[in-house]
């Protein structure tokens, strides 16, 4: 086995520090990496327009995992006895080629399949949508966005033409008059974005619809607006309870309407069914507070003279089996209101990770070719098989989505070799309990990352990464700004970058066309592959992005970039917006004997997603510290649990304990657990539905049916 | 004369009678659910209006519905809507129905969906100022006669009688409701609860009549004056809205020779005893001896027989039925289940706030519950109802969910005197950094948010706690005043008031460096 010569990476650090961003969430905070005394890297927030200087707690301690103690700086083979032992390179790569041989000759080329992560740069978000389809010839690539992001995209998708999170920069959301958040909790997960919620606070104009008096809920307290607490699972019905007030108070821009939106009547009748009181039945939200909130949005809507208003949805409310319906009942409750496309007002949603934004458009996910491209458009096709040097038949098809994929591991049929990048499926995928098992039974399971996360220990072969303070490349933010991640210090020996990883295994494994490494060189094929599509990448290059703010699409180096969307027109085929009918559907597991409980997941304020990055940062605390289960006092005096004492909460799918936190924020018929979990030995996901979206795949991470009792004495605390 | 000759020739021909809330959904389910070309659906409306929500009427009344935004989902291809159209007879033995128009329609099976029509309880007379509220036309009337001062009798305390008096009042009328029992509302309420609604009616200067019954109509130039009771007196007034309940529309059925109580007897499949290729649904209906006239169960009828015409398995929805939610301005009335079984009742019954609560618990659930007054407590009853949820171990705790909470969850400290919090106590959520610490910076030397910041991040993340920190640092230098002598990072030297910060200040002066 031949490769390529490369040079071996030395640790070298900026002497006068870097600037590049978080590591961490969408919000891709601003910072700068300066040497520290102790010859570490020390960050320094940076003033920046979407965290204006501010930093959480997880920004202040990121540069802590550069120094984490378990750091993988070798590849590791699981060898006969089980164990997984530090290899060498050739050993790593020799064992994946012929696992991946064998499995294919066998079953096909659809017997190798790739896990992704929103985590990833473009550049290598990218890479790795070409490396599944070029050099491993398989249809089966997704990634973790398909548990973040999808039903958002597949309903923005539908109503606008085009999926950008946030289609207008987040300072905006400043001068609005009402900031409605759908399950949202941004004052956890993205603390410095609530900063653009202070003038809609002093307004009085903040409305949070979240099942639980989350951190950014109470933000709504004392007069800064309202928090609406629904239910689980019934944010659809709610939100066609807030169109109706809305129409019923004469509120609609019908203007508006008229000019640009398609399909509005059918629309405006279904939410006939769904008056306040009506309403108030199927939520548990007060009517009262339904008809306050619209009228809230109404006074603040731009065709009655007011400042704006913005919708903004999140994972509450889109992970669910009809998450795809909730995000289109909330762009209609903005249609009504005349927000988007139009400065000031606007509907979006908050992506969650890093790069989740950046991470959709460029090949991850399984039915789309880079520039958010149809794989199964033959023009499209043709035009990336070109960038790519390939013939557009050698291109394969749509494969499956995340969790149909994880669950076809190792079956008869499905494939026999898995590669994960940048993501954490053994604890975060829904059911996860049934996809740790479905990840044992590969052949080969193949996991690049830079800590020995849940998954990584369970592989067959660990592949040793660079993390985002080593590598360089690009990330696009919630608000579609293409960001500049800029390394600031080498990566520890022995490590490889993933744009080498797989330049090196598409050349083992004869593929047709050699993969580029230099994350400047790829940056530039991304933007040759992405010209013309929906999510143009083509006038950004590395410098221009570090030196101006460069918001897709940006077809050409002249172009000035799309800081606002659809101002004139939607990307739809006939420039309008449409206005889709919303099912309603119930909870998918469902209260029920024996299950007399809603569980809710979530995330802390010190935690990030899994937590296999967290949870290693010992300022942000002990895993254990972060698992607990939120009980309201009347449940807890039920059930005969004190602050602290261990509760179980157990679901069709498996069972949990954790430490009770006795509070009123959730509802007597909800508990809340957070879903971070790598470094603990219990995980949430173990519980949750994998039951998914029949239009984006999501699985329906927010709620199920769970029984809660005191647990046994001295079990898994 | 023939009908419509839509739809495939082997379509099973559904011909619905009524186009009311409970027809528009049983004709939206039957098209989502059966399969293309299976069903060929015909719906003879006798308004000549797309068909809307009645529901929302008195909403128009109360001015917090535009009319025009009552429209319920239009039926489309290939369902053929036809409005205007009044079936005059059914011929059970041809299978088809005639129009006044002459126009004959076949069907395989025919819907009855005739609803109801309101109930006057006066002789007939031709006195103007006599009128109900049932229909789109009747709703544009009543608002365009309910002008301030105008004297309104509302005649039936039932729930539509208590949404309209309140809708009126708000109008500026002078309303009245008569009542002929003591009780208001008497189906959903007992007689306490009533009493409470009945204040809190009056509270809104409405009028209320309890236990009068109305035998007449008195007039003055063809107009109505007032209104004669069986005891004897007239009770002046300018306009009579009847809000005594309805009556099943039921005389095309009875005509056909289908078997007619209450309402039109159906089994539990929904169809007529008589004749299987006859349904009937909604308010017209009498499904197995039982009546509402309500339009929950009424569209669980729709949902049914949709799913068995479109050949889909049918199963009961499984929803806990009867929740009455009464729509008005100021005024919260829920009940739901059926109280006085063998359960527990709590009650709560506060007159002076208006406010009534009486939930009944058993097999730790609530299985009934009147709630008067109590808004957001409904919402919260209702959700337990429905959803069958665990009851609270004292069913006492069900009456006051709507006690203040204390959640910890926000941003908190602004909002707590700054001076008693404990020294634990998170200030800066973002940033995990506590009292004891701000105090701790303050000690060592820092005088203003920034520095704060520098040193221990409060206020870096969201921004929300600088005023928590502003506030601390004054109270510290209120407190504990700088003096020019002493080091900075020297321990105060006066006591603060928190004992637990001064504890702190000695065990960690200067924590919180980054």
């Amino acid at each position: 086995m031949t490769l390529t010569d490369l040079d071996a990476p030395q640790r070298r650090t900026s002497a006068t520090g870097t600037d590049t961003h978080c590591p961490y969430c969408a919000l891709q905070c601003a910072m700068r990496l300066e040497p520290a005394d102790d010859g570490r890297l020390a960050v320094q927030p940076r003033d920046f327009p979407t965290n204006q200087g501010g930093l959480c707690q997880k920004g202040w301690t990121a540069a802590e995992l550069l120094a984490v103690r378990d750091r993988i700086t070798t590849p590791m083979v699981r060898d006969a006895g089980g164990e997984l032992r530090a290899a060498t390179w050739q050993e790593a790569y020799e064992r994946i080629v012929s696992a991946i041989r064998a499995a294919q000759r066998a079953d096909g080329p659809d017997a190798v399949a790739v896990f992704g992560g929103g985590g990833l740069t473009n550049e290598k978000a990218y890479s790795l949508g070409k490396f599944a389809r070029v050099a491993l010839g398989t249809a089966l690539i997704d990634y973790n966005g398909r548990f973040c992001m999808s039903s958002a995209a597949a309903a923005g998708n539908r109503a606008f033409g085009l999926d950008r999170g946030l289609p207008f920069p987040l300072a905006d959301l400043g001068g609005a008059d009402a900031v409605l958040l759908v399950g949202s909790n941004p004052a956890e997960t993205m603390p410095p974005m609530t900063r653009h919620l202070a003038g809609a606070r002093q307004r009085g104009g903040l409305i949070v619809i979240d099942p639980r008096h989350s951190a950014t809920a109470a933000l709504t307290d004392d007069g800064a607006g309202l928090h609406l607490q629904p239910l689980p699972g019934t944010d659809v019905v709610l939100l066609l309870g807030l169109l109706h007030a809305v129409i019923a108070a004469s509120g609609t821009d019908d203007d508006y309407l008229a000019a640009r939106v398609e399909g509005w009547d059918a629309v405006a009748a279904a939410s006939t069914c769904w008056w306040p009181e009506r309403t108030q039945q199927a939520t548990g939200v007060p009517a009262g507070q339904i008809r306050e909130a619209a009228e809230l949005l109404v006074a603040a809507a731009p065709h009655r003279g007011g400042a704006g208003a913005y919708v903004i949805s999140g994972r509450g409310a889109e992970q669910h089996a009809h998450g795809t319906d909730t995000v289109t009942a909330a762009i209609n409750l903005a249609l009504a209101l005349g927000l988007p496309g139009r400065v000031g007002s606007g509907y979006g949603c908050l992506t969650g990770q890093g790069n989740g934004q950046g991470g959709r458009e460029h090949g991850q996910k399984c039915d789309q070719l880079p520039g958010y491209r149809s794989i199964t458009d033959a023009q499209a096709r043709a035009h990336v098989a070109k960038v790519w040097g390939v013939d557009p038949d050698a291109i394969p098809g749509p494969g499956r989505p995340a969790v149909e994929l994880l669950d076809s591991l190792g079956r008869p049929g499905g494939p026999r070799v898995l590669f994960v990048h940048g993501a954490n499926p053994a604890v975060s995928a829904p059911d996860a309990g049934a996809v740790r098992e479905r990840l044992g039974s590969l052949d080969l399971l193949v996991v690049a990352d830079f800590v020995p996360s849940a998954t990584a220990r369970l592989a067959d072969v660990v592949l040793p990464v660079p993390q985002w303070a080593e590598e360089d490349g690009t990330m696009t933010s919630l608000e579609g700004r293409i960001l500049r991640r800029a390394r600031a210090t080498d990566p520890p020996d022995g490590v490889r970058d993933e744009l080498v990883i797989w330049a090196q295994l598409a050349e083992l494994l004869g593929a047709p066309v050699k993969f580029a490494t230099d994350p400047v060189e790829v940056f530039a094929e991304l933007g040759r592959a992405s010209a013309g599509g929906r999510a143009d990448y083509a006038g950004a290059d590395h410098e221009r992005v570090a030196r101006e703010p460069v918001y897709w699409p940006c077809p050409d180096r002249e172009h000035s970039g799309t800081p606002r969307m659809f101002l004139d027109r939607f990307a739809t085929p006939s420039g309008r917006a449409l206005a889709v009918v919303p099912s309603v559907v119930g909870v998918d597991d469902d209260l029920r004997e024996g299950a007399r409980t809603y569980l809710l997941t979530g995330r802390v304020l010190r935690q990030y997603q899994s937590g296999a990055q967290t949870a290693r940062v010992a300022a942000l605390g002990r895993p254990s510290e972060h698992r607990f289960a939120e009980v309201h006092p009347l449940t807890a005096h039920r059930i005969g649990v004190e602050d602290g004492t261990p509760v179980r909460i157990t679901s069709a799918r498996g069972s949990f304990v954790a430490p009770t936190r006795v509070t009123t924020a959730v509802r007597p018929d909800c508990v809340f657990v957070p879903f971070h979990g790598d470094g603990d030995d219990q995980f949430c996901n173990d519980l949750t539905n994998p039951a998914t979206d029949p239009v984006s795949g999501m699985p329906e991470f927010k709620v199920c049916a769970v029984d809660v009792s005191a647990a046994e004495h001295g079990a898994g605390t | 004369m023939s009908g419509d000759m839509s739809g495939d020739s082997n379509a099973h021909r559904v011909v619905v009678v009524g186009h009311g809330m409970v027809a528009a959904r049983f004709v939206e389910e039957l098209q989502t659910l059966a399969a293309p070309g299976a069903v060929a659906v015909t719906v003879l409306g006798a308004e000549p209006h797309l068909p809307y929500n009645r529901l929302l009427l008195s909403e128009v009344i109360a001015g917090r519905a535009n009319i025009n935004a009552l429209t319920l989902p239009a039926a489309s291809e290939p369902v053929v809507v036809r409005a205007d159209t009044t079936v005059v007879s059914i011929d059970r033995a041809a299978k088809a129905v005639t129009d006044a128009d002459g126009v004959v329609h076949d069907y395989d099976t025919l819907v009855l969906a005739t609803g109801a029509e309101p109930r006057v309880p006066l002789p007939t007379s031709d006195l103007r100022g006599v009128r109900t509220l049932r229909t789109i036309d009747d709703c544009r009337d009543l608002v365009a006669a309910a002008r301030p001062g105008r004297r309104i009798t509302v005649l039936g305390g039932g729930l539509l009688g208590i949404e309209l008096a309140c809708g009126l009042a708000h109008r500026g009328a002078d309303v009245t409701v008569v009542h002929r029992t003591p009780t208001l509302m008497d189906r959903q309420l007992d007689a306490a609860a009533a009493r409470v609604l009945a204040d809190s009616l009056r509270a809104q200067g409405i009028g209320v009549l309890l236990d009068v019954e109305v035998i007449d109509v008195v007039g003055h130039d063809g107009a109505v004056c007032g209104l004669r009771t069986a005891a004897g007196a007239v009770l002046p007034t300018d306009l009579v809205v009847a809000s005594a309940g309805v009556v099943p529309r039921t005389e095309l059925a009875c005509a056909a020779g289908l078997p007619v109580e209450h309402g039109i007897v159906v089994g539990a499949n929904l169809r007529s005893p008589e004749d299987p290729a006859v349904a009937a649904i909604g308010d017209c209906a009498q499904e197995e001896g039982r009546w509402t006239g309500l339009l929950a169960p009424g569209w669980e009828q729709a949902r049914r027989l949709a799913h068995e015409l479109a050949g889909r398995p049918v199963r009961a929805s499984g929803s806990a039925d009867g929740v009455v939610t009464l729509k008005a301005r100021g005024l919260s009335v829920v009940t739901m289940g059926t109280a006085g079984g063998a359960g527990r009742t709590v009650t709560l019954s506060d007159a002076g706030a208006g406010r009534h609560v009486s939930v009944e618990v058993a097999a730790d659930r609530v299985v009934a519950a009147t709630c008067i007054g109590a808004p957001d407590l409904a919402a919260d009853l209702t959700a337990a109802f429905e959803r069958r949820t665990p009851t609270p171990k004292d069913p006492t705790h069900l009456l006051f969910a709507e006690l203040p909470t204390g959640t910890g969850a926000g941003q908190g400290a602004d909002r707590t005197n700054l001076a008693t919090m404990p020294g634990n106590a998170t200030v800066c959520r973002c940033n995990g950094v506590t009292k004891r610490e701000i105090v701790g910076a303050h000690a060592a030397g820092d005088r203003d948010v920034e520095a704060v910041a520098a040193r221990t991040r409060a206020t870096t993340g969201c921004g929300g706690c600088a005023s928590a920190v502003e506030g601390l640092l004054a109270w510290m230098e209120e407190v504990d005043p700088p003096s020019d002598t002493r080091p900075a990072n020297a321990t105060p030297l006066s006591t603060p008031v928190a004992a637990d910060a001064h504890a702190t200040l000695g065990a960690h002066p200067s924590q919180g460096s980054p």
